[in-house]
Order: structure tokens, then C-alpha cells, then sequence
């Protein structure tokens, strides 16, 4: 975002006196973001992809009660949290947030033990952001939901402690354990 | 004593290959998705836009949305009165030929047709008919009872002189009688209970009288209008006809259009238990809080309905 940009603040405040292109500067600026946070904690893309309308009409609903006291980001990547939350405890009910399924969580496993993938998909396999992938499934919930929070939300450790609801220190563990964990994973797949 | 490893809490190499990794990363959120969002985004900046506008005068009278149908067809109904009653003091040129002794009545008196009481009593004070009419004297029900009971050419009969449609409202020929051609008097009896009628119409604000006067007495109706999209859509959400329901939300409109009782397609579906098409609404963006006049929520109707499905629809929607 250049100096002359508006800032997300400004955009949403816009939206709510009613600029629809506002609201378009402001979806285009964080749609991979609030993407990212959520297929790669859902390990799903149909899921992610309903959440994502989801989010961005609460967004867009709610935006004459947005308050300026946070940030945007903030306050963007809670709902996205909650909604993500509450599917999946609509959705699946038996399941456990610590056990929700996640499709590719064996993504590098697959790639790497079929025999069928061929040197093509274990190309792929060694792909960096294959292994990405790969290596967040392998995180506990809790630790991914903090470290995507942080690095797709810019969230500071103060803000994803109020959006998760944890104390400061519970998401500075979470943080270091997820850092050091992908540090370790991502040099196995390299 | 074995050393605590370094604690890493501060960004590193880690979040520089994600963010590098991310980049590589070709997933992306569909155009649907996108067109979906921005749509709905685009559709409320736009209810947004006119709520913000500067109020028009109806709005400053306290005239809510759900009123402007009963106003433009009281105005409506005022406009063709207008046009078919007005000739009466524009045109004077066919003069009845046989002298009328009718004497002219004050406006005041015809104000009360609408409530039979006061007609009554204005009939009595009418003078009598002259000895030559030969038209029966109505009885005093003819005219207040329907307007059904109006001569079969009574709207173009109306087009008379405006003292007799003044003078003599509330004297009628009696209900389906014609009258003769000698018997001017009762023709103008006649025509001033439609007069009469259509003026009570008009103070009653029923429009959809007239038209179907008109087409009592033969007079080709107008084919009728194709139904509105609001409506079409209201109307597919309450019956659960989902094909309908899409090709309506692909055309684009109101999502949100509330009908009479300020009940939107939401509401609708939500009453009639269509849980599919309370799906489809609110994933098109559908307002899952727009209460009807009554301040009913769609949240609220779904409970009272036991309609646990929609409930939790709604729920997951943001309603209240």
C-alpha cells in the first residue's frame, strides 16, 4: 500500500456510506490473505471458499458498526476466526476443533509413498510450496491458528491473543513452538 | 545444567519462507466467490447510498416504503375520477333535453355518501323527483349498498351535466335498470349514483374498483401486468420453487424487497418452512435480520415455528 492509498480504516468507512469500489479496493487488498488463513487451517478448499463469502458479506453487512478503535486487519481476521469456528462446530459437531479433518494432511505422505505420482509429482513433491502445505497440516491446530493469524492477519501477539481469546503468553508459546516446528519441517521437505 | 534452546519469538528465517513459500502458491479463491462477495458488497452500498440520500418529500411526510403502493393508487384512482367526472364541468355541450328540475345540491351534502346514515338522511332531503319521471324512486340501499348495482352503461352515462351529477347523487334507478330514453331524468338519476360511487371510490382510495367496473359493463380490459420481480421472487421463496428462486437472484434485484406486511423472500420462506430456499437467499446475500412491520425477525418466526433447521441457518447468518 503506497502513501497515496487509503488506508483499510478509511475504505470501510467509505463502504458504509455506501462506495461499493471502497469495499472492492479493500476486498482485492486482503483476499489472499483471509483466503490463506482459512483453506490453510481448514485443509479444504469447498469449505474455504464458502467461508470466504461468508466473511467478506459479514463484512460487508456489518460495516456501518465497524468502530475504528482496532485495526481493520483486526477486526477482519475475527470474523473470519469466529465464522471458521462456528462452521466447524456446526458442521461436524463430533468432532473435536483438536481432531477437524484435514484433507491434505499428508500431502508431502501421498506425494512422496504413490508410486504412481511419478518424478513429475515428486517434483512438485519438493516444491516449496508443496512443502509449505505440508507442513503447516502437521501443525496442532491451536499453533497454526496463531501462526497464520500473525503472518497472514499482521497481527500482533497482543491482537491474536484477543482475537483467539488466549493469554499472551499461551500465543507467544504458540508462536515459538509453530516457528520452530516449521523451521524443522521445512528443512526435512527442502 | 543443559541450556534452554534460543526462544525464536521474534519473526526469523521461518516467516521468510512462508512468506516466500505463500508466494509460490498458486491457490486462489474462485471468481464466483468473488463475484459473489463483490455483488452483495455492491448491493447494500447501493441500499446504503439511498439511505443516505437526501429524504424526499414523502419521506419528510412520514410516508414509510410500505405505504407508497396504497398512495400511488389513491392517486391513481383520483387521476381517472378526474378524467372521467371532469368533463362533466368542462363540456357542457349535450344539455339534457328534457328540462331537469333537480335543484343543485351544495358539495357538502355529497361528501357523505360513504356512510349510508348520512346518505340516508341526505335522500330525504332531496326534493322529490317531478311527476313526469317515470323512473321508480330507488330505495335508498341501491346506492350505498354496491357499485355493482350500477346501470350497465353507467361510465359512459357520467359524462352529463354537472348539476345533475351534483344535485342528484344519492337518487337511482334501481340496480340494472335502464334507463328508457324518454326518461331523462332517470338516465341523470342514474348516471349521478355513478358519479356518486366513483366518488366514493375515490375518497376510499379503492382503486382496483373502477377497472373492474369497467370490465363488468364490457369494456376490453387491459391484459394483465406481468408479475414484478419482487414479487415473482417473494412468491418462489414462499412455495420452495428453487429454479424460480435462482433465476430470479440471477437477475439481479432487491434481494431484500419486502412485500405489504414488510415481509421480504426471507421472511416468506422462513414462514413457509422452505429451508432450501432460506439456504439460497442468505448465501445470496439475503438481509437475515429484516423484520417485517411487526418488528418479527426471521430468526424470531423461524423459533416460533419450531423450524430448528432454519433457525440454525439463520444463526450462522448473523441473525438475531
Amino acid at each position: 500500500m503506497s502513501d497515496a492509498d487509503p488506508s483499510d480504516e478509511t475504505l470501510i468507512a467509505r463502504y458504509a456510506r455506501g462506495d461499493a469500489e471502497a469495499f472492492t479496493a479493500l476486498y482485492r487488498r486482503h483476499e489472499l490473505r483471509v483466503w490463506r488463513y482459512l483453506e490453510r487451517n481448514l485443509g479444504n478448499r469447498a469449505c474455504a471458499e464458502e467461508l470466504m463469502q461468508e466473511v467478506w458479506f459479514a463484512v460487508a453487512r456489518d460495516a456501518e458498526r465497524y468502530r475504528p478503535t482496532g485495526r481493520f486487519t483486526t477486526w477482519l481476521f475475527t470474523i473470519a476466526r469466529n465464522r471458521m469456528v462456528d462452521a466447524l462446530r456446526a458442521r461436524r459437531p463430533q468432532v473435536s476443533l483438536e481432531a477437524l479433518g484435514f484433507e491434505d494432511a499428508s500431502v508431502s505422505e501421498r506425494l512422496t509413498a504413490d508410486p504412481a505420482a511419478g518424478p513429475l509429482a515428486a517434483a512438485e513433491a519438493r516444491d516449496e510450496a508443496v512443502a509449505l502445505r505440508a507442513a503447516l497440516t502437521q501443525l496442532p491446530p491451536e499453533q497454526r491458528d496463531a501462526f497464520l493469524l500473525q503472518l497472514e492477519g499482521d497481527l500482533s501477539v497482543e491482537d491474536v491473543a484477543a482475537v483467539t481469546g488466549s493469554s499472551f503468553e499461551t500465543v507467544k508459546s504458540r508462536l515459538r513452538y509453530a516457528r520452530n516446528r516449521l523451521r524443522e519441517l521445512l528443512s526435512e521437505y527442502a | 545444567m543443559k541450556p534452554l534452546p534460543p526462544p525464536h519469538d521474534s519473526p526469523d528465517d521461518a516467516d521468510e519462507r512462508y512468506r516466500r513459500a505463500s508466494e509460490l502458491d498458486p491457490s486462489r479463491p474462485s471468481e464466483a466467490t468473488r463475484h459473489a462477495v463483490l455483488s452483495h458488497a455492491a448491493r447494500l452500498a447501493a441500499a446504503r447510498a439511498r439511505r443516505g440520500a437526501p429524504r424526499g418529500w414523502l419521506s419528510l411526510a412520514g410516508i414509510t416504503p410500505g405505504w407508497r403502493p396504497a398512495l400511488a393508487g389513491t392517486i391513481a384512482a383520483v387521476l381517472i375520477a378526474g378524467v372521467v367526472v371532469a368533463p362533466q364541468f368542462l363540456a357542457p355541450a349535450v344539455a339534457p333535453q328534457a328540462p331537469l328540475t333537480v335543484p343543485p345540491t351544495p358539495v357538502e351534502s355529497v361528501q357523505p355518501v360513504a356512510s349510508p346514515a348520512t346518505a340516508a338522511s341526505a335522500r330525504r332531503a332531496v326534493p322529490a323527483q317531478p311527476a313526469a319521471s317515470p323512473a321508480p324512486v330507488a330505495p335508498p340501499e341501491s346506492v350505498a349498498r354496491s357499485p355493482r348495482g350500477a346501470p350497465a352503461n353507467a361510465m359512459t352515462r357520467v359524462v352529463v351535466s354537472g348539476s345533475v351529477n351534483r344535485g342528484a347523487p344519492k337518487v337511482s334507478t334501481p340496480a340494472g335498470a335502464a334507463a328508457p330514453a324518454s326518461a331523462p331524468a332517470a338516465a341523470a338519476s342514474s348516471d349521478a349514483a355513478t358519479g356518486a360511487m366513483l366518488q366514493e371510490h375515490v375518497v376510499a382510495g379503492r382503486l382496483a374498483v373502477a377497472p373492474a367496473a369497467a370490465v363488468s359493463r364490457g369494456v376490453p380490459a387491459a391484459p394483465a401486468p406481468p408479475e414484478a420481480p419482487a414479487e415473482a421472487l417473494r412468491r418462489a421463496a414462499a412455495i420452495g420453487d428453487l429454479a424460480t428462486l435462482r433465476a430470479q437472484l440471477a437477475r439481479g434485484g432487491d434481494i431484500d424487497a419486502r412485500d405489504a406486511a414488510g415481509r421480504t423472500a426471507l421472511m416468506l420462506a422462513t414462514l413457509n418452512g422452505r429451508a432450501d430456499a432460506v439456504t439460497l437467499l442468505l448465501a445470496h446475500g439475503a438481509d437475515a435480520n429484516a423484520a417485517d412491520e411487526r418488528g418479527t425477525t426471521p430468526l424470531a418466526a423461524a423459533i416460533a415455528a419450531n423450524e430448528s433447521g432454519i433457525a440454525a441457518t439463520l444463526s450462522r447468518y448473523g441473525a438475531r
